[in-house]
């Protein structure tokens, strides 16, 4: 099936910062988008407002054509993974159960065989099998960050939204992570878009990017449109140079004075 | 299989609160026996099914309108504090949080002391003047309560620190009703707020029941609190709304301490003990964590009040007093010894 989220001129204000200024994107079922952009930019209130945990004040979402605000939370929580920028501070459970949160949405008391199924299958994809038992809080935070994606994954979501989900974790970990994202993209036809810093990583494993401003898109396209050293001089305010050769590399140079 | 171990401790949990089932008959049946007046609750009744046996009157009477109506009262009350002080640690996600953070035993206490110092109250006379204020105070005190978080969005924070304001306003209205009382009033009331069992009856019995089943419900969120604890975003975006939970579990368990509170006055430390005496052998799971936290609280108040009613014969103490002397040094030294923390 074919997953597709209209967001249409959202606007979102916290008291008197305006966090997001009349977005309007589409996003498509298979396809990766990544959202870049400064710190404070909306990255993280855009990935909320397409998950209904924040209301813009206006503007709407809609997914396969329905507005958001129509369909229930459980509802949409069968249909839509969040995985957030920061893992709670404190969670006194077990990795098993942690990811069995994501069956949430499905289940009225007891865990079913196919909702323990479903939780081993998203801890097997994100590789935290030998965590089973551990307590979350003993967990490192590149494992913790896994965990919480096994979570997202166990609610058998159609749009899985991650807001820099590879924030904590090694070179080799970044890679394997998106490295996934990207499978379950393809294999399972999942709309994804996340929130993520490393242009170089974005651009990699991206199908669009969309590049956020103070809450107002400055560009967007295939990361070889967005990423021009123009684009970066004006939205980051440092000076680049782009290499294109195999992969699109931003090279950094300096700060704009 | 990767669910082993969750296997394993779902098993070991369902062993647990089976045990804890097991104790309680066995508390019960103690509590039956011990007094002033020693008697064999099982002799009895075997004496009273055998036609040619004389059944000691008093004997019988002291345990069947004294004891065991307040051993049960004992074990009501103590599970329905204990339910409260955990639905409410969950959904405001804070472990000093007991079922008098609302302001229910500050409502409750000020209803009383109105009731026993002014004679002043909403219907009834006597004993059930003082319970009928204690009710609806208790009550007014949590509306007050929620009305202020309300304001703030109902997070966690405006609720606690709205209960603690409306707790401070109904101390200091109990202090200066102390202030005011005669004498003979004042004795009344230091004793109804020192929390005791001494009045259970059958007919008080029936309300504590209605408690219980007031509590049913809550066990309904057991998901919505195991979600919460990732913090009210994440619970959204799995499905559950975090102050629709909130107002929820806030309503119905100071509903229920409300009614157990008006009868007995406010006994403390069970509500905030028997949740993590609870943590500490079921782990954090709430479909696991709310029956153990029940049976635990059910047992912590019965040994208190066999404790309160023996330990300086012929005279009884308040089972209050008791929960804080004896309860408290014991809680202290069981959450020093944990090797896991379990709150931050
Ligand atoms: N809960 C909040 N209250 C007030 N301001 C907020 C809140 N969340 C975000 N903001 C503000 O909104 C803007 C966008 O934030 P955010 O979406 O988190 O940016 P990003 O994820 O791109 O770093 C920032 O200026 C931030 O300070
Ligand atoms: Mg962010």
């Amino acid at each position: 099936m074919a997953v597709k989220i209209v967001v249409r001129d959202i606007t979102v204000s916290y008291g008197s910062i305006r966090a997001l200024d009349g977005v309007s994107v589409e996003l498509e079922s298979g396809k990766i988008t990544s959202i870049v952009g400064p710190n404070g930019a909306g990255k993280t209130t855009l990935l909320k407002c397409i998950n209904g945990i924040v209301r813009p004040s206006a503007g709407v979402v809609f997914l396969d054509g329905m507005d958001i605000r129509k369909i229930k939370q459980i509802k949409l929580a069968r249909r839509m993974g969040h995985v957030p920028q920061l893992p709670p501070l404190h969670l006194p459970l077990t990795v098993f159960e942690t990811v069995a949160l994501g069956r949430r949405p499905y289940v009225s008391w007891v865990l079913s065989k196919k909702d323990i199924r479903t939780v081993e299958e998203a801890m097997k994809a994100v590789g935290i099998e030998h965590l089973s038992d551990r307590y979350f809080d003993e967990l490192s935070g590149g494992e913790r960050q896994k965990v919480l994606i096994a979570m997202a994954l166990a609610q058998e979501p159609e749009v899985l939204l991650l807001d820099e989900p590879t924030s904590n974790l090694d070179i080799r970990h970044q890679l394997e992570i998106l490295n996934l994202i990207r499978r379950l993209a393809r294999e399972k036809n999942l709309t994804v878009v996340m929130a993520i810093h490393d242009l170089n990583l974005a651009s990699r494993f991206s199908d669009i990017m969309i590049m956020l401003k103070d809450g107002r898109i400055f560009a967007i396209g295939s990361p070889r449109e967005v990423l021009t050293p123009e684009n970066i001089r004006e939205v980051y305010g440092v000076e680049v140079t782009i290499l294109t050769n195999p992969h699109l590399l931003v090279v950094p140079i300096g700060v704009v004075p | 299989m990767l669910a082993s171990g969750y296997t394993r401790m779902s098993k070991r949990r369902v062993f647990v609160l089976m045990l804890l089932v097991l104790a309680l008959p066995l508390i019960v049946f103690i509590s039956m026996s011990v007094g002033v007046l020693p008697v064999s609750p099982l002799g009895l009744i075997l004496a009273s099914l055998s036609p040619n046996h004389e059944v000691n009157p008093v004997a019988w009477a002291v345990i069947w309108y004294l004891r065991l109506p307040r051993a049960l009262m004992a074990v009501m009350a103590g599970a329905v504090l204990a339910i409260a002080g955990v639905v409410l640690q969950g959904s405001l996600r804070n472990p000093l949080v007991s079922p008098f953070t609302l302001g229910v035993s500050s409502g409750a206490s000020f209803g009383a002391a109105l009731a026993i110092v002014l004679g002043v109250g909403i219907v009834g006379m006597g004993a059930y003047l003082i319970m009928a204020n204690a009710f609806v105070f208790a009550l007014l005190a949590t509306f007050i309560t929620l009305g202020i978080a309300r304001l703030r969005g109902m997070t966690a924070e405006s609720v606690i620190l709205a209960g603690i304001a409306v707790m401070y306003m109904f101390s200091a209205g109990v202090t200066l009703l102390q202030y005011v009382a005669r004498e003979w009033e004042l004795t009344e009331l230091v004793y109804w707020l020192m929390g005791d069992l001494s009045k259970a009856s059958w007919h008080r019995l029936r309300y504590t029941v209605l408690a219980v089943i007031v509590c049913i419900p809550l066990f309904k969120f057991a998901w919505d609190l195991n979600v919460l604890m990732m913090g009210d975003d994440a619970a959204k975006s799995l499905g559950t709304d975090p102050s629709m939970t909130r107002v929820a579990c806030a309503c119905l368990s100071a509903l229920a301490v409300s009614i157990v509170v008006c009868m007995t006055g406010p006994i403390g430390f069970i509500g905030l003990m028997a949740p993590h005496l609870a943590r500490l052998v079921v782990g954090s799971d709430h479909r696991f964590l709310m029956p153990t936290s029940a049976l635990i609280g059910a047992l912590l108040l019965s040994t208190a009040d066999l404790v309160a009613r023996t330990i300086m014969m012929p005279l009884e103490l308040p089972v209050g007093v008791v929960t804080a002397f004896f309860g408290v040094p014991l809680f202290v030294h069981l959450l020093l010894r944990t090797r896991r923390e379990i709150w931050r």
